[in-house]
């Protein structure tokens, strides 16, 4: 009898091992010592509101203990402390993350469900800085997602070749080891902070270069091609609307009440203008919501213009056109200036994100909010 | 906990504020809030929690402006939890100026206990009715509304007890159906349970324009700016931000001015 339970146990033994094999190759193995020690580039944080915030750091997880927490351009020193790893725990100085926290992926570490950072893993490729910058500057590069402009004098123009959106900054080329990094910080006032994502060269050619870092989509490696050399004369006026902050998306959508409820002393005023400007398009069917959504830089000029409408079920709907530009013109031309300021504190603003709801009944407008 | 929400607080400023130095700071930052789990994620236990998991997602919708679909989630989360209609009935009337949603809402939450006024937040529902019906011009029924707030404070406790933004809203239904008696018995009241109140002097001018008391009414307008512009001192000495004196009626700095220069062009 024993042998013939052995037997149809032996029956059931290949194919069960076969499931215990496939569960091995397909569950998520923890994460191991070795696999985490090393240095690891910043990519970016994912904030609560789905943009992402460049990070200009790294972390450095050595095999005796100690972690290093600095910037890959060295612009402030370092911070040490120590990591561990023990039951089934990251501990990284005093905070520790139960593993489900992280993962790691194609070499890319993310740490954290809130606001996720990503991580890459560091290959160190060594790339002369000299030849590099030669190479790189005054002339203008692109991918088939980026355009990259650099100025002789230091200034970078950032075009996004799917929105087209251009942004001024600085670049520099900085060394980390023996790599070398493109990296972009600043606006066009400024070089200090605000970080675009970081590109680590690997090789440059007189005609392309090409560099690790996130391209929009993820973590590659992309090459960036000549399109042509760069005259100083060729940097775009400084009266253009740009934010002052690379990573700046997270204020309207704060804790507690929206950052703009704050702004309901200026409403006053905004409906004024609205009641002054407004020349009602009476036409049935133009009923329910328009929001118009821009930014105010912190130089005080408009931008990034969007406008969405709902019915008054709250269902998408496209309004008249005409009703549509006449709102967006009293927006651009006849709002009270003097947004930067923050009328309940009193305080010089950097960029605001501006939400405007204009409700209307039959084309004419009923109310006007924030 | 108290950590978590410290960096809430300060995390938006971090974000505004970034010199190269701070880069590293903010890392850090971001490490401590990632070592959180969000409690989004956590299983709900029943339905009045996965009601709030819904309402949280509702809510972040409607700060991004995402209406369309920050209100089936609103509807959705009262479906659940029939007890937060009042609040979400609060947030259709203060932020989407959406009152018939507002009204249904309100009222259905009324409905769950029907013998008794309820309250939302720290008002009676019968409050927002007022309010809502104030909104859309309906001002006998706001009337009708407001009186039941009040009297039913005023018969208990007496009026000294009675919110003096009921009395203002309630003077504002007068002041509209010309009874401008009526609103300045009420704003007195008003006054006298909040005696820096530049919201009631407002008003009370209104009234006093009304009654064709020019000059008294002047003074009143005078006072409102005074209290509107202490207020503002106080704050920001306090190092706080400056509340509306009733967020759903909120008074304007210009407003008042206007009023006073309304009154100059009279003889």
């Amino acid at each position: 009898m024993k042998k013939q339970g052995w037997r149809n146990g032996k029956k059931y033994a290949l194919p069960g091992l076969f499931l215990f094999g496939f569960w091995l190759t397909t569950t998520a193995q923890p994460l191991t010592r070795d696999q985490l020690t090393g240095q690891w580039i910043g990519v970016h944080a994912e904030l609560n509101n789905a943009s992402l915030c460049p990070l200009s750091t790294y972390l450095d997880l050595r095999s005796d203990g100690s972690f290093y927490l600095g910037m890959v351009d060295g612009k402030a020193p370092p911070k040490v402390m120590t990591w561990a790893m023990k039951a089934g725990q990251l501990r990284l100085d005093v905070l520790t993350y139960a593993l489900d926290l992280i993962s790691l992926t194609n070499d890319v570490l993310r740490i954290g469900q809130d606001s996720p950072m990503l991580f890459r893993r560091f290959q160190e490729i060594a790339v002369d800085s000299t030849a590099a910058f030669q190479t790189l500057n005054g002339r203008v590069w692109e991918t088939d997602s980026l355009r990259l402009s650099l100025f002789a004098n230091g200034k970078l123009l950032w075009e996004n070749c799917q929105t087209y959106e251009q942004t001024v900054h600085c670049w520099q080329l900085a060394r980390y080891g023996t790599a070398v990094f493109l990296v972009t910080r600043g606006n066009a006032h400024t070089c200090e902070g605000d970080y675009k994502p970081l590109w680590q060269l690997t090789q440059s050619g007189k005609q392309q270069f090409r560099a690790i870092g996130w391209n929009g989509q993820a973590v590659a490696t992309e090459t960036f091609r000549l399109v042509r050399p760069l005259k100083l004369s060729e940097m775009p006026p400084a009266n253009e609307f740009q934010r002052c902050a690379n990573c700046f998306d997270g204020s309207r959508y704060s804790v507690a009440e929206p950052f703009l409820r704050r702004y309901q002393p200026m409403l006053y005023d905004i409906r004024k203008a609205f009641e002054q400007y407004y020349k009602p398009v009476v036409a049935s069917g133009q009923s329910g919501l328009v929001q118009i959504q821009f930014a105010v830089d912190c130089d005080g000029r408009m931008g990034r213009f969007l406008v969405k409408g709902f019915d008054n079920d709250y269902q998408a709907k496209s309004f008249d056109p005409q009703l549509v530009a006449q709102l967006l013109t009293i927006c651009r031309q006849k709002l009270p200036a003097g947004w930067r300021r923050d009328p309940l504190t009193d305080q010089q603003q950097s960029d605001i994100d501006v939400l405007l709801n204009v409700r209307l009944s039959n084309g004419t407008i009923t109310d006007v909010f924030l | 906990m108290k950590r978590f929400l410290l960096i809430s607080l300060i995390w938006p400023g971090y974000l505004l504020a970034q010199d190269n130095a701070r880069q590293i700071e903010m890392t850090q930052l971001l490490l401590i809030k990632n070592h959180q789990v969000l409690s989004g994620n956590k299983q709900p236990d029943g339905l009045a929690e996965h009601s709030e998991t819904v309402l949280r997602k509702a809510e972040r919708y409607r700060y991004q402006g995402d209406f369309d679909k920050a209100v089936p989630l609103y509807q959705q989360a009262a479906q659940l939890n029939p007890k937060r209609q009042g609040y979400i009935g609060y947030v259709h009337l203060a932020f989407l100026h959406d009152y018939s949603r507002a009204m249904q809402y309100l009222n259905a939450y009324d409905a769950l206990t029907p013998t008794f006024d309820d309250i939302e937040g720290n008002n009676p529902v019968s409050y927002y009715r007022g309010v809502i019906y104030l909104k859309t011009n309906e001002f006998a029924l706001a009337i009708e509304q407001l009186n039941k707030s009040i009297g039913d404070i005023e018969r208990k406790h007496g009026s000294e007890w009675v919110n003096y933004r009921y009395y203002v809203s309630r003077a504002r239904a007068f002041l509209a159906t010309s009874q401008p008696q009526k609103a300045l018995d009420d704003l007195d009241k008003a006054v006298a349970n909040y005696k820096k109140s530049a919201l009631a002097y407002y008003h009370r001018g209104l009234a006093l324009v009304q009654l064709g008391r020019t000059a008294e009414a002047k003074s009143a307008f005078q006072d409102a700016q005074f209290f509107f512009g202490a207020k503002r001192v106080e704050a920001l000495q306090a190092g706080q931000a400056v509340i509306p004196e009733d967020q759903l009626f909120p008074l304007y700095e210009s407003e008042i001015e206007a009023a006073i220069d309304q009154l100059k062009l009279k003889p």
